[in-house]
């Protein structure tokens, strides 16, 4: 008799209250779909703190011109910080953000790689320009006094050192990473030196077709 | 890949010397050192330096050591070797790469290579670049290192 009168318990009102507490969950989570998925507020940006305040830097260009920080905007930058006496991460990595360029194709015809010199007395605007007289003209090197280059240095949170080599002669150990920048020059994306190239080419992408045109 | 076995006699003088020396002093004074696929990165226009790579090879029964290198298409060439750290390039010099009998030493992209200074002219592909090896034992071995371009963009993360 007892095990009827349980039996009859879980029959009847278990489902009952199975089915108001799947509605009740149901309600939640499309209450919560409505109100995060369309039109909520972009996730956090990481690099939001970076390359502030840096529009009136003045560099110069690989034409020899001076040109500021805040001119560069209007385009999505691909910005990379280097110098042309180094032998293998710079080299490396503008072949690698070309080979992207490449792939990507007619998606990436607006988008500018700022190669920015952390040996700017060496890399003169003559020196940059020939460096890059390959690579077409979304490629264009940047040198400038090293106080002006400094901050964007400090903007970026880049680390840059020059360490004596033999014969008085000096190299360069600065940080390997490309920074994404929009056309209002916004840090929202980076690239490290290990990253696979079709990760890189998958970033680029994301970044060239989020700015909303 | 371009694989030449060289055998290097220490010093020319000495053979005369070892002629009439024991063998067991002979053999000693004798490395044998493989090169194997000396190669140089092609560089871009204007750029000053470049990096060479090779593997070195010691089939002798006594460790070797690289010392110094030189060509006649760079200023100068030194030792150096690359490593990252927290996304930071750092280079070095260094002052010998050691090559210990029966094992390798291997100079590649990412990590030791030689670095030549000052470029006489753009180095492109197929372009032979010679160097001078010296050793410490083996002494001067004469390299011809071929340009190509860099592995294949991100290929590189993969030895690592």
């Amino acid at each position: 008799m007892s095990t009827e009168a349980r039996r009859q318990l879980r029959w009847t009102d278990w489902p009952v209250l199975l089915l108001a507490g799947l509605a009740g969950l149901l309600a939640i989570l499309v209450v919560l779909y409505v109100t995060t998925k369309p039109g909520a507020p972009p996730q956090e940006n990481a690099y939001a703190a970076f390359a502030r305040d840096i529009d009136d830097v003045v560099l110069i260009g690989a034409d020899g011109a001076p040109v500021r920080w805040g001119d560069l905007n209007g385009k999505p930058r691909l910005v990379f910080f280097g110098f042309t006496r180094c032998p293998e991460i710079c080299p490396t990595t503008v072949a690698e953000l070309s080979a992207a360029i490449e792939a990507l194709g007619p998606d990436a015809a607006d988008v500018e790689v700022a190669f920015i010199s952390v040996d700017p007395a060496r890399d003169t605007p003559d020196v940059l320009s020939a460096y890059f007289s390959s690579f077409g003209p979304r490629f264009n090197g940047y040198t400038g006094e090293r106080a002006e280059i400094d901050r964007l240095v400090r903007a970026f949170r880049v680390f840059y050192e020059h360490v004596p080599t033999s014969g008085g002669d000096y190299t360069v150990n600065h940080t390997a990473i490309t920074y994404l920048v929009t056309a209002e020059g916004e840090v929202v994306d980076i690239i490290g030196y290990d990253n696979p190239q079709d990760r890189t080419i998958a970033q680029v992408r994301a970044f060239l077709s989020s700015r909303g045109v | 890949m371009f694989t030449q076995t060289i055998r290097v006699v220490a010093a020319s003088f000495l053979l005369a010397a070892l002629a009439l020396a024991p063998e067991s002093a002979a053999q000693q004074r004798v490395t044998t050192i493989t090169i194997e696929d000396p190669w140089v990165a092609t560089t871009n226009p204007g750029a000053a330096v470049a990096g060479g790579f090779v593997t070195l090879r010691n089939t002798g029964a006594q460790s070797d050591r690289l010392v110094s290198a030189e060509s006649t298409r760079a200023a100068r060439v030194e030792l150096h070797e690359m490593n990252m750290d927290n996304d930071v390039m750092r280079m070095r010099q260094v002052q010998g790469i050691d090559v210990p009998a029966g094992g390798a030493a291997t100079l590649r992209p990412g990590g030791l290579h030689i670095m030549f200074f000052d470029i006489d002219a753009q180095f492109q592909e197929r372009q032979v670049v010679p160097v001078v090896l010296h050793f410490e034992r083996a002494g001067d071995v004469r390299v011809d290192f071929i340009a190509r371009p860099r592995p294949t963009p991100g290929a590189h993360n993969h030895e690592h």
